[in-house]
């Protein structure tokens, strides 16, 4: 068939689904479900606002408990988007134009997730933007030296990049969808939305320069942001977390449970709207051995972590590392190692990386292990730390867990907007992949 | 050569084509034959257009890179500033510790660089520009498709309505069409 | 259920709870209010004819600020203190300096006096048949009543005090037996040592207070003798425990203690040897060792290789000391025991020497020790007809079997006077409200015998009335209790009346009023000891609750909420076991027992405790209480019930059965095993702590900030630290620390500022026990600074680390970055919806701290400020001693050691500089300005 009548399928393909959405009655009952859990957090932010943060389970010495693990959680889950689209832009990886714009959407929606949970967990959340520097009649400004500032600084500069990255990135799409629209509001919406894009040659010029530099400085921003993070534990004096492995070990777990839910959405876009010729069994494929290989790279990190420990040999950090084998929490580790490495090892096989069910399960298993691995590097650590006589134990609440369901309301409820009214791929760039290359799973 | 004003009428010719490599022959054809006042339309980017077009921009990352070094300066600056405008002593570091002080510069380089790049992206564009008589033209709605239309605009030195028309037609598009002003001559 | 209860209401007055205050909360609450109208504003006013401590310190001259000399009355003795008041109300009490008693320290149960004060739970107002009535009523009853006991010579009239020293309320009881000869005096003294009385009737036919002087001796063997522990006479026994072990660390002499006892104590902690033995195999130890002493040979025969070795070590010390010895036997052992022990030390010459005697400071009632049976007794002959109980609760607070509760329903007429509506007030036709010492004119006597005038530190805010007065009332006198107190004093000092009136206010110590010492000579023979019975069954010891007492201090919020100084326990009492029984009974912390002696028994969840006897279970008095309303309603159970009036302190034949759940105990610090760690570190006579100065080395990131004079800094010596909680209530009334209640401290939630770890080290059966307080430690680079992100946690230019509460918005990384977990957070509204009397009780240098923030110890910077302003009015710098942290002010062996460290004389750089002097937790390299003094470890074993 001659390029141009798969450029009018794609278009159609793709554009089709804001236009005529293939199939409203499960969207309303997924989009229901996630009104159901938004609800949850409502409910419990406001029990939280109007208590205190006694509501939850947290005491001295655990101080942090589930809001900063699920913070560190989401966060990582928010580094895969950003990372695929624009580490494989910039090494001109083609595939990635099926796969980067939920990608990028999916991390917009954890990230905010993410910034969320510190704000909640505050003893007074209603002062939060203490946090940033503005001037006051008091001259009194953030306390820079202090890892959380650099927190805040890193998830807003990483909030705000990636947002306008997507941006960009989806405004040739949405002028391609204002130009099928048929009524009036769609054409006025997805009209204000694309800017008046026109595809001018001068345009797209201007475009891919200023694309391809946001994706290059994209690729560090994503490696200092969760480093920071890291550094909020690392930074402390406490057993088990000053390790200077934490920054990369960090990273890698980022991008690990980043890649699984990547997969996990593709997996299920891919059926949900039958987009089988667009996100081609060769993008799973490709996916699933990112997943194997970031997966072997976090492996590393534990391993380095006990070395660490043996090889400092201190009295405490030996300590924390045999009760993470077989203390309180010690579920928590082996949790983590069985359900982030185990499953794992079956996308050594060709065979099981042709199966989207599969497949699905695997990511699946690596989210909850990475969870367990955020818990359980937070918990071993605070709830004995040096001395014997503040050891305490740490019991979530049930707010906490309503609020944990809340979170993924207020992560779901977005993101299915954006399945249901936004080109879920980047048409043109497949586009222009097949132009170059001739075939879309290469595309 | 800047686009004409939309009051201009006619406005410009646009030649219609459908695939990406006739719009590229159409465009070096177009100069060849001395035209300068010209755009491409493509439903996305086509490598060999810039340097049809003749277009060696490169204000983009030079706003990049302004943008960063803006960025980093004002990360340490801000840094600096605060710990000099109200000095507190904390944790035992020295006032002006540079090594925690990197973090946040970095970032805010990052957020300025990636700021500056956009936003001079879209100025440099025109964008946003809801309004645009080009999309007045038939078929230009599959310009965001799989149609590729080439214009040559009134304020063109050589622009001269049926001579240019007749040129276009020599390219052999799908059709050539008038692109007719969208608003009244004051 | 009402265990429920109480926890609601704590979590919803103490810690602002969802669903608000309840009902009685807000009751509670308003009554308070309404009753204030004397506390709120400038009406708070002390009474004009008090007179101010004579020796105010510097800078506290203005601001409304005046000190008293006054007293607590604990036991019956006066507690001597000075009691701040700004602008007119008492906001914190202190050791009074002057008195030799106390040297200006004080116990916890002192510090906690002050909340007594204004509990809002007090009774606030006379109650017949529960029903709030007016004084009058009360007044025209009692004068029918004294009409009637006029004709009647007083015919059937019993008066149940508690332990009395007042020389007022002797004279009034005195002249009311005059005038009713018939009537009877009858004293409650649930705690009291009435089996040392016994042995002293029984030593030198008469009753003698013993004052042993701990700093004279060189080596100290006790038999269950908790004399550090706490008790009327803690105070000084710690004062000069402390100045002999100071003698041992100069290498001034020697000092030595030997403890036996079957439960861990603060005694057994110091001793230098501590054996684990029941007190049946006290009794053999005892006995052995008076004979070793008389014949020279120990008879060892059936006595563990342990117990033989202690036995000997003990007996050659004693030998080697000969006057200098001093042989203890703990006040509830029997007396026969006791007896023994007297006379072991007038066998050694210590009579005089380090035992000393004097007149007895509390006056018996006329039946003695049998006080109690014989009103119980006489109910039951029906011989009597009005029973007035007086500052006292025998309807809880008496052995089980005597059942007054029962009884007192057979009594015509019953009156309680007392602070609160107990469970004696709750049977009683009236109920008549009492004033608290601290805001009544009265007397008392302290330890020692000498005479405290308590005058008022506020006039009293509730509609109540002084014990004196009331007695006078009943005897037709009109008068105000400052009247009576002048009128006994100006009968017994005549002409010298005004003098020694003013110097006795200024002083808080009437001078020369010490109690007579006397040097009696043990008559008769030793009564033959009954030999240790095999023991069938388990053992059950008795004895005061460390926190609450005989539960007289059960509705004090302060004393419930500070962790008892071996368990950590709070809000309640467990069953103490030893590991030994727990393994053998497969019985696990928190499990609860039914325990049974006889047909009394009762339940509540065991606590394993290392170093206790496996033959013996232990239980403490105190909780269990049953009135309405009161704040330890439902806490714990009431270990009254077990105890005999013939046989009140150890039991035999005690059944212990498993009741199959489980219960939470609201303990501060789970974890007590010192799992290999050198936290708290011991060394050997005269050589030092091993790297000590570690943390100095240390290499840092960043250059060292400079040492500024002032910098100030804080030493802590565990060689004398008792672990008694005096610092701890302290710290938690200079600093307006919330109470949050036993649900959050289940949780992990406690506030204290300033807490004392308990450690113990070693084989679990019989290990080594520690105690080791735990302020801020005030770190050079400190992590919690580091941690903040809005600069709430800040360096301070004198090297203080300071939390600005208004700046925190609750990140709580300081905390988590903290190596020693010293921060404390306001997880709820803690101090929100405080009752009025509680706000107005607060110190106002203080700033009450919010939801969502952390606090922590500062060091007392407030105190600090004070001297600052005072230095720089003067235009001088702050000197030595100036400024005095609440936590070492109250230190009654002054462990506790503040001041500047830019300053090499200070006594604090002396600390740093000795060779015992280490940093906890060095290997964190946070260079913390509170540093420790290691333990010494038993001379006697560096023979070996």
């Amino acid at each position: 068939m001659s390029e141009t009548a798969s450029d009018t399928r794609i278009t159609a393909e793709i554009t089709r689904i804001p236009l005529h959405y293939p199939h409203m009655r499960n969207w309303w009952l997924l989009f229901g479900f996630s009104l159901v859990l938004l609800g949850c957090f409502f409910v419990a932010a406001g029990a939280l606002f109007l208590n205190g943060v006694g509501m939850w389970g947290n005491n001295i010495p655990v101080n942090w408990g589930l809001a900063i693990s699920n913070y560190v959680w989401f966060l990582g889950i928010g580094h895969a988007g950003t990372l695929i689209s624009a580490l494989l832009l910039i090494t001109n990886a083609r595939w990635r134009n099926s796969l980067n714009r939920f990608a990028e959407a999916m991390t917009l929606f954890a990230v905010v997730c993410a910034g969320l949970y510190p704000i909640l967990h505050l003893g007074r959340p209603w002062l939060f933007y203490w946090m940033a520097p503005y001037p006051n009649t008091m001259t009194l400004y953030p306390q820079f030296k202090s890892p959380l500032s650099w927190d805040f600084f890193a998830v807003l500069t990483y909030l705000t990049v990636s947002l306008l990255f997507w941006y960009i990135g989806i405004v040739p799409d949405l002028a391609s969808v204002r130009d099928r629209a048929k009524t009036r509001r769609a054409q006025v919406l997805y009209g204000l939305a694309a800017l008046g894009w026109r595809g001018s040659a001068r345009h797209w010029a201007r475009w891919q320069q200023a694309y391809r530099l946001t994706a290059a400085i994209a690729v560090p921003l994503v490696v200092s942001v969760h480093s920071e993070i890291s550094l909020l534990f690392a930074a402390g004096p406490i057993p088990g977390w000053t390790s200077t492995v934490f920054p990369p070990y960090f990273v890698m777990g980022a991008a690990f449970s980043g890649f699984a839910v990547v997969l996990m959405i593709a997996v299920t876009l891919r059926h949900a709207l039958s987009l089988r010729d667009i996100v081609t069994e060769r993008h799973l494929d490709l996916l699933a051995r990112f997943l194997l290989t970031t997966g072997l790279m976090t492996a590393y990190g534990y391993v380095y972590e006990v070395f660490d420990a043996l090889y400092g040999g201190q009295k405490q950090d030996l300590a924390t590392l045999h009760d993470r084998f077989t203390g309180l929490y010690a579920y928590s580790y082996w949790g983590a190692v069985i359900f982030n490495f185990v499953p794992l090892q079956l996308l050594w096989f060709r065979g099981i990386r042709a199966r989207p069910a599969v497949l699905f399960l695997i990511a699946t298993s690596v989210v909850v292990g990475m969870w367990y691995e955020r818990y359980m590097l937070l918990m071993t650590a605070l709830y004995r730390d040096y001395l014997v006589s503040s050891w305490g134990e740490y019991h979530a609440s049930l707010w906490e867990w309503l609020l944990f369901a809340g979170m993924i309301g207020v992560f779901l409820a977005p993101f299915l907007l954006f399945v249901r009214f936004l080109p879920v791929i980047s048409a043109f760039e497949v586009k222009e992949a097949l132009r170059e290359t001739g075939d879309l799973s290469h595309a | 050569m800047r686009e004409p004003s939309a009051d201009r009428q006619p406005f410009g010719l646009m030649a219609e084509f459908c695939a990406p490599e006739q719009l590229v022959h159409a465009v070096r054809r177009s100069r060849e034959a001395g035209y300068r006042s010209l755009d491409a339309y493509s439903p996305y980017p086509l490598e060999e257009m810039p340097q049809a077009l003749g277009m060696n921009g490169n204000a983009v990352p030079w706003l990049c890179l302004a943008g960063g070094v803006l960025g980093a300066a004002t990360g340490y600056g801000l840094q600096l500033f605060t710990n000099d405008a109200y000095p507190i002593a904390t944790g035992g570091r020295p006032l002006f510790a540079w090594q925690p002080f990197m973090l946040i510069t970095f970032e805010l380089m990052v957020l300025f660089a990636v700021g500056f790049t956009i936003a001079g992206m879209l100025v440099l564009n025109h964008l946003p520009r809801l309004h645009h008589p080009v999309f007045a033209v038939t078929d230009f709605h599959r310009a965001s498709a799989d149609r590729f239309f080439l214009a040559i605009f009134c304020n063109d030195p050589r622009f001269e309505i049926t001579q240019t028309a007749a040129f276009l037609q020599s390219l052999e598009p799908l059709r050539v069409e008038a692109i007719q002003s969208t608003e009244e001559p004051e | 259920m009402t265990a429920d209860r109480q926890r609601e209401r704590w979590e919803r007055a103490a810690a602002g709870r969802p669903g608000g205050v309840d009902r009685r909360t807000v009751l509670k609450a308003m009554a308070a209010s309404l009753a204030l109208a004397g506390l709120s504003g400038c009406g708070a006013q002390a009474d004009e004819k008090a007179l101010p401590y004579v020796r105010e310190p510097e800078g506290f001259t203005d601001g409304g600020i005046r000190w008293y000399a006054t007293a607590a009355v604990f036991q019956g003795y006066a507690q001597p203190v000075l009691g701040k008041t700004v602008s007119g109300r008492p906001i914190k009490l202190e050791g009074n300096p002057d008195h030799p008693v106390c040297g200006g320290a004080t116990d916890a149960f002192t510090q906690a006096a002050l909340l007594g004060l204004y509990d809002p739970a007090r009774s606030q107002a006379p109650r017949r048949e529960g029903r709030p009535v007016a004084w009058s009523l009360f007044e025209r009853f009692a004068d029918d009543l004294a009409v009637r006991l006029d004709q009647e010579k007083g015919r059937g009239l019993r008066l149940l005090t508690g332990p009395l020293s007042s020389t007022t309320m002797l004279a009034q009881i005195a002249a009311m037996m005059r005038r009713w000869p018939q009537a009877r005096w009858h004293v409650s003294d649930p705690a009291g040592p009435a089996e040392w009385r016994r042995a002293s009737r029984q030593l030198f036919g008469r009753v003698l207070d013993r004052q042993p002087a701990f700093d004279k001796a060189e080596v100290v063997v006790s038999f269950d003798g908790d004399f550090l522990g706490p008790g009327p006479r803690q105070t000084p026994n710690a004062r000069k425990f402390a100045e002999a072990r100071r003698r041992r660390q100069a290498g001034k002499g020697r000092f030595r203690l030997l403890a036996a006892e079957p439960v861990p104590s603060a005694t057994g902690v110091a001793a230098d040897g501590r054996l684990v033995a029941s007190p049946g195999r006290i009794g053999r130890l005892l006995t052995a060792l008076a004979e070793g002493l008389e014949s020279g040979t120990l008879p060892v025969a059936g006595l563990s290789r342990r117990q033989s070795d202690w036995l000997c070590d003990a007996l050659t010390a004693l030998k080697a000391a000969g006057p200098r010895g001093l042989v203890i036997a703990g006040d509830y052992l029997p007396a026969d025991l006791q007896a023994l022990a007297m006379r072991v030390n007038h066998r050694l010459g210590s009579f005089g020497e380090t035992m000393r005697f004097s007149e007895p400071v509390l006056t018996a009632p006329p039946d003695g020790e049998e006080s109690l049976s014989v009103l119980v007794r006489d109910i039951d002959a029906g011989a009597v007809s009005t029973l007035m109980v007086v500052g006292a609760n025998p309807v809880y607070a008496a052995p089980g079997d005597l059942d007054l509760a029962r009884r007192l329903k057979t009594v015509a007429t019953t009156i309680h006077a007392g602070t609160h509506r107990d469970e004696t007030a709750a049977l009683c036709q009236w109920h008549l409200p009492l004033q608290h010492d601290l805001e009544s004119w009265g007397d008392a006597r302290a330890v020692e015998g000498s005479v405290s005038i308590l005058q008022p530190l506020v006039r009293p805010f509730y509609d109540v009335r002084a014990a004196a007065v009331l007695l006078a009332g009943l005897m037709g006198r009109n008068v105000s209790d400052r009247t009576l107190v002048e009128e006994t004093w100006r009968e017994r000092w005549g002409a010298d009346f005004p003098g020694r009136w003013q110097q006795a206010l200024l002083e808080g110590r009437a001078a020369d009023t010490a109690a007579p010492a006397v040097l009696p000579t043990p008559v008769g023979a030793a009564p033959a000891i009954v030999p240790e019975t095999a023991a069938e069954g388990l053992t059950l010891v008795i004895r005061p609750d460390a926190g609450v007492w005989d539960g007289c201090l059960s509705d004090n919020a302060w004393a419930q909420e500070t962790p008892r100084p071996l368990s950590k326990v709070t809000w309640g009492n467990v069953i103490g076991i030893g590991p030994g029984l727990a393994l053998e009974r497969g019985l696990e912390t928190g499990d609860v027992v039914t325990v049974s002696v006889g047909r009394a028994s009762l339940a509540g969840p065991v606590r394993i405790t290392p170093g206790h006897d496996d033959g013996v279970v232990s239980v403490t008095l105190g909780y269990g209480r049953r009135h309405e309303g009161g704040l330890a309603e439902g806490l714990g159970h009431d270990a009254y019930a077990l105890q005999e009036s013939t046989d009140r302190w150890q039991r035999g034949g005690l059944r212990l059965e498993p009741a199959g759940r489980r219960e939470a105990i609201a303990t501060t610090q789970p974890h007590q095993a010192m799992d290999g760690f050198d936290f708290v570190r011991t060394v050997l006579p005269g050589s030092a702590a091993p790297d000590g100065k570690h943390a100095e080395e240390n290499a840092s990131f960043y250059p060292k900030a400079p040492v500024q004079d002032p910098s100030w800094g804080m030493v802590i010596d565990l060689d004398l630290c008792i672990g008694c909680n005096a610092c701890v209530t302290a710290c938690q009334a200079e600093n307006n620390v919330p109470v949050v209640g036993k649900d959050l401290i289940v949780e992990g939630r406690e506030m204290h500022w300033l807490r004392i770890d308990h450690y113990h080290d070693g084989d679990i059966a019989d290990p080594k026990h520690h105690f080791q307080p735990v302020p801020c430690m005030h770190c050079e680079d400190a992590p919690c600074e580091m941690g903040c992100p809005v600069n709430a946690a800040v360096h301070s230019a004198d090297g203080l680390n300071l939390q600005v509460y208004n700046r925190c918005i609750g990140t709580r990384t300081c905390s988590s970055y903290c190596p020693y977990k010293v921060r404390r957070f306001n997880w709820f509204d803690f101090t929100g919806n405080d009752p009025e009397t509680i706000r107005a009780m607060r110190n106002p240098d203080v700033t009450v701290r919010s939801r969502g923030v952390m606090e922590k110890c500062t060091y007392c910077v407030q105190r600090i400020a004070e001297a600052r302003i005072a230095a720089d009015r003067q235009g001088r710098d702050i000197q030595e001693g100036e400024v005095v942290a609440a936590c070492q002010q109250a230190c009654p062996t002054t462990a506790i050691v503040f001041g500047n460290i830019a300053d090499n004389a200070s006594a604090v750089s002396k600390g740093k500089a000795d060779p015992r002097n280490y940093t906890l937790l060095a290997e964190a390299n946070t260079r913390p300005r509170t540093t420790y003094l290691a333990r010494i470890s038993d001379p006697g074993e560096e023979k070996g």
